[in-house]
């Protein structure tokens, strides 16, 4: 592993060589585009900050790094959408370090075999001992130990290395969330001799090194890491995860401008282009050059917020009365372009099954919410601020827009305000925006889930800093209860109390979107949606 | 000699406060602002008080803001400029990556520009309302109400995208081809040392829209300045005696006016120069041109302090050096000015 030091000092030398010997050596490494479409270009609008699976700060893209260069004990199955299309399936899952799991005593115990061969990228065996010490540095660090806790991985004393390839975990009880969080970036199993022989006193874990360096067993290795403008990732050949994957070499480019990324994937200069602003997005579906691929997000929502501590929106009347007012078609064709799943406009008052998020019962109706406006007293309007985050202008700024017009007309007068990307999460952290837009996703899709982030608790995913004892009752109750029919039915009432009580407005489910060269193909869209390079294809 | 050396190591001396107060100020600046790192990375739906308490003992920000700029001016002193949390990477490290990119362009993108702007201004103002004094006019104004991510995208759709010209605007560099070695982190000096054709063709050719994009943003100013210096300088009573004295047209416009218009001239110089430097953010986002500005306009975005403050120190640096060189070119142009420091 070369990091910048060294690459540069390389560089050097390198230089220094061919100033005396002139002899060339190709130093570096092109990216060679080989006729057998064993190599990829992904272009990206951010570029991974992290080789640290449990690091503080991490983003987005660099899940897709702890995907392709880490293993977890399993993964998400997955189920083909379309032909040569599929998404994770997150009810079933299959084995990646594991050779088999076995579940047992009710799903108190899990038992993991490892795959008897697998070797991280130094060489070193795989061991049951560096599973265990990886989980267990991922419940000692902050950025992970939440997560894991939410499905009871939280003490040391759980995890036993039975055997070399053996690993035992215990739980007090059975725990539906234990899979899936296993199936997570947070669950990577480090090479932990490796980790440690960097660790310090101050830094028991090895996180000063783990973020610079990579210590995995995954299917590919980074080959050249330039932070903010490229990762350049290299099979490995040994890789006992999974079928061997048939790209080579992957290069992610950082390309923050996405008009420069549509032009690259529309000329056929890259293979992939992710984070497409909505509007190209219409374009590139009109192009037969490029194949587009959208999927609804089902873990991710976009809507409307209150703080419903503060008047006027503590007034249930006056939530409802906006839920009644907002122009819904203009912001979903508007910001969208109606690429996206509406979570408005729902036929009947009552919950529609026990899915979440699902279509609210509001609709564009202002007499309805003129009504509802005098009743609590407003009848005059009153004046707001509606506030996004400078970061997601493309999508905030037309909702901000209409929703200034339309509320204008039931005689309430907005103020747009443009909150700075980096102030916006002390703002909301400290609950200090009255009546904004937003956007955020959850992990896991189960409802239970949702409704313990988004509707309570004293924290920034709480957006409408909701408080509900019933509402608590009912998702505490759920949270345990194996009984599907029950289960549906405690769900069906907190549904019904979010409807009424309107902590937040859901707008929509928003898509996936990527363009890519119609030869690459069996892209399998993940959680983060970042590109897995293991089961893609690419046709010469 | 000695008188010029003396003479750059008094002036070094004084930007020493100036750099002092500038590093102080953005650090203060940087905690006053209302964003919380620690809020903004912890960022993972999920993540609770606990975790930004954490992360908020992580980076030192628990402690009070005289003892953070303590910690902070020591490590200065042992050259560390602490972390980028928004890269993973050194801000030292960041900075010396990055710093050639910027420079490549901006350097380039200057001498362009000074090649077109200098003698237009000059021709505008020996004949004012001529043609070309129009077409200076109307490149002046063009290029200050133009912004340049405008006609850096418009480069690209015409000569990329539509005509199929210009390479890829993606980077610095063709990823099929191998880089040169590493040794000024120039990339068209590395190739010409290298020796290594095929890559200096992929280096200039990426260069072009750029490096147009930058010119034709610094083309208005350097012209403008150029024109009304002249003009006073034309209208001035020695370039009137020297006409009325029958001395050749051309060697009063080069020798004398020019001369004397010089200095004005080699101010705005500088003053493009260093703000070319640092602002040319929108460029380099349009074209992933991997610079010190997109570097700082991410940190800030991302309330990430440590990259904001290299980056402020840096370009203090770079203005003190541009001035210094101002002030050598001024004692050159102009013999009165040298004599007094």
């Amino acid at each position: 592993m070369m990091d910048r030091r060294d690459f540069l000092k390389s560089g050097a030398a390198a230089g220094l060589f061919l100033s005396v010997g002139g002899v060339v050596m190709p130093f570096g490494q092109a990216f060679a585009q080989s006729a057998d479409g064993a190599s990829l270009r992904v272009l990206a609008e951010d570029g991974p900050n992290s080789r640290d699976p449990h690091g503080d700060g991490v983003n987005r893209a660099s899940l897709g790094t702890f995907t392709n260069i880490y293993d977890r004990l399993i993964n998400f199955d997955r189920i083909e959408v379309s032909p040569g299309l599929y998404r994770y399936d997150y009810s079933r899952f299959k084995g990646e370090l594991a050779e088999r799991f076995e579940v047992l005593e009710d799903g108190k115990v899990l038992v993991f075999h490892l795959h008897p061969d697998a070797t991280f990228h130094d060489g070193k065996p795989v061991t049951a001992a560096d599973v265990v010490w990886s989980l267990e540095r991922g419940i000692n660090l902050p950025a992970s130990k939440r997560q894991l806790g939410t499905g009871s991985i939280v003490s040391a004393d759980q995890f036993e290395a039975v055997d070399d390839h053996t690993v035992r975990l215990s739980f007090a009880r059975a725990d539906r969330y234990t899979l899936p969080n296993l199936a997570l970036t947070f669950a990577s199993v480090l090479n932990s001799e490796l980790v440690r022989s960097h660790a310090t006193e101050a830094d028991p874990w090895g996180t000063e090194w783990l973020r610079n360096n990579a210590a995995g067993s995954g299917a590919f290795k980074v080959e050249t890491w330039t932070a903010g403008q490229q990762v350049i990732y290299s099979r490995f050949d040994d890789w006992k995860g999974g079928a061997l994957p048939q790209i080579r070499r992957a290069l992610v480019q950082v390309v923050p401008a996405a008009p420069g990324r549509v032009a690259a994937v529309t000329r056929g200069d890259a293979d992939v282009a992710l984070q497409l602003p909505p509007k190209d997005v219409a374009a590139i579906a009109a192009d037969p050059k490029v194949k587009l691929i959208s999927l609804p997000v089902t873990n991710s929502f976009r809507f409307v917020a209150f703080n419903t501590r503060t008047a006027p929106f503590d007034d249930v009347r006056v939530r409802q009365a906006i839920a009644w007012a907002l122009p819904y078609e203009d912001m979903f064709q508007g910001a969208i372009f109606g690429r996206g799943m509406p979570l408005y406009g729902a036929a009947s008052a009552a919950p529609e099954g026990s899915a979440f998020p699902q279509p609210y019962p509001y609709q564009t109706d202002l007499d309805r919410a003129r009504a509802l406006l005098a009743e609590a007293g407003l009848g005059d309007g009153f004046e707001t601020t509606f506030s996004y985050n400078v970061a997601d202008a493309v999508t905030a700024d037309p909702i901000a827009l209409l929703v200034q017009e339309q509320l204008g007309r039931i005689g309430i007068k907005v103020t747009i305000e443009k909150v700075p990307t980096a102030n916006w999460g002390t703002l909301l952290t400290e609950k200090k925006v009255p009546f904004y837009v937003e956007g955020s996703s959850a992990w896991f899709n189960d409802p239970d889930y949702f409704f313990r982030i988004f509707f309570q608790g004293d924290w920034r995913w709480n957006f409408g800093s909701f408080q509900n004892a019933e509402l608590t009752v009912l998702v505490e109750k759920a949270r345990w209860e194996t009984d599907k029919d029950t289960y549906d039915d405690l769900i069906r009432q907190a549904i019904a109390i979010v409807f009424r009580e309107l902590p937040i407005m859901p707008l929509w489910l928003p898509s996936f979107d990527a363009a890519m060269q119609p030869a690459v193909d069996d892209f399998t869209y993940y959680i983060h949606g970042q590109v897995d390079f293991r089961p893609l294809t690419k046709s010469a | 000699m000695p008188a010029l050396l003396s003479f750059i190591g008094k002036r070094s001396l004084a930007t020493l406060p100036i750099l002092a107060g500038a590093l102080v100020f953005t650090f203060v600046v940087m905690r006053l602002l209302p964003a919380d790192p620690a809020a903004f990375l912890a960022s993972g739906p999920g993540m609770g008080p606990e975790e930004i308490e954490a992360i908020r003992i992580n980076l030192g920000l628990d402690r009070s803001i005289p003892e953070q700029l303590l910690i902070y001016a020591g490590d200065i002193l042992r050259g560390d400029l602490g972390r980028s949390s928004t890269t993973g990477e050194t801000v030292v490290d960041d900075l010396a990556a990055r710093l050639p990119a910027s420079l490549e362009l901006t350097v380039t993108g200057f001498l362009l520009a000074m090649l077109v702007a200098l003698p237009l201004g000059i021709a505008a103002a020996a004949r004012p309302g001529s043609w070309i004094d129009h077409l200076c006019r109307i490149i002046a104004t063009a290029g200050t109400s133009l912004p340049s991510f405008v006609i850096g995208l418009l480069l690209i759709h015409i000569f990329y995208f539509n005509l199929g010209w210009a390479p890829e605007p993606v980077g610095r560099f063709d990823m099929m081809l191998f880089p040169p070695p590493v040794v000024t982190g120039s990339m068209v000096i590395d190739a010409v040392l290298a020796g290594d054709g095929a890559a200096l063709r992929s280096v200039l050719g990426r260069m072009v829209l750029p490096c147009l994009t930058m010119a034709l943003f610094a083309l208005a100013p350097l012209a403008r300045i150029t024109r009304g210096a002249m003009i006073g300088v034309l209208a001035s009573d020695f370039v009137v005696a020297a006409r009325a004295a029958g001395l050749p047209r051309r060697m009063v416009l080069w020798h004398y006016a020019l001369h004397n218009a010089a200095v004005p001239i080699v101010t705005t110089l500088g003053l493009v120069f260093s703000y070319m430097l640092g602002a040319n953010v929108l460029v380099e986002k349009v074209f992933a041109w991997p610079g010190i500005g997109s570097y700082a306009l991410d940190a800030v975005m991302n309330a990430d302090y440590a990259p904001v403050q290299g980056f402020v120190l840096l370009v203090a640096v770079a203005f003190a050096l541009v001035n210094l060189l101002i002030d050598i070119l001024y004692g050159l142009i102009d013999p009165r000015v040298g004599r007094m420091g």
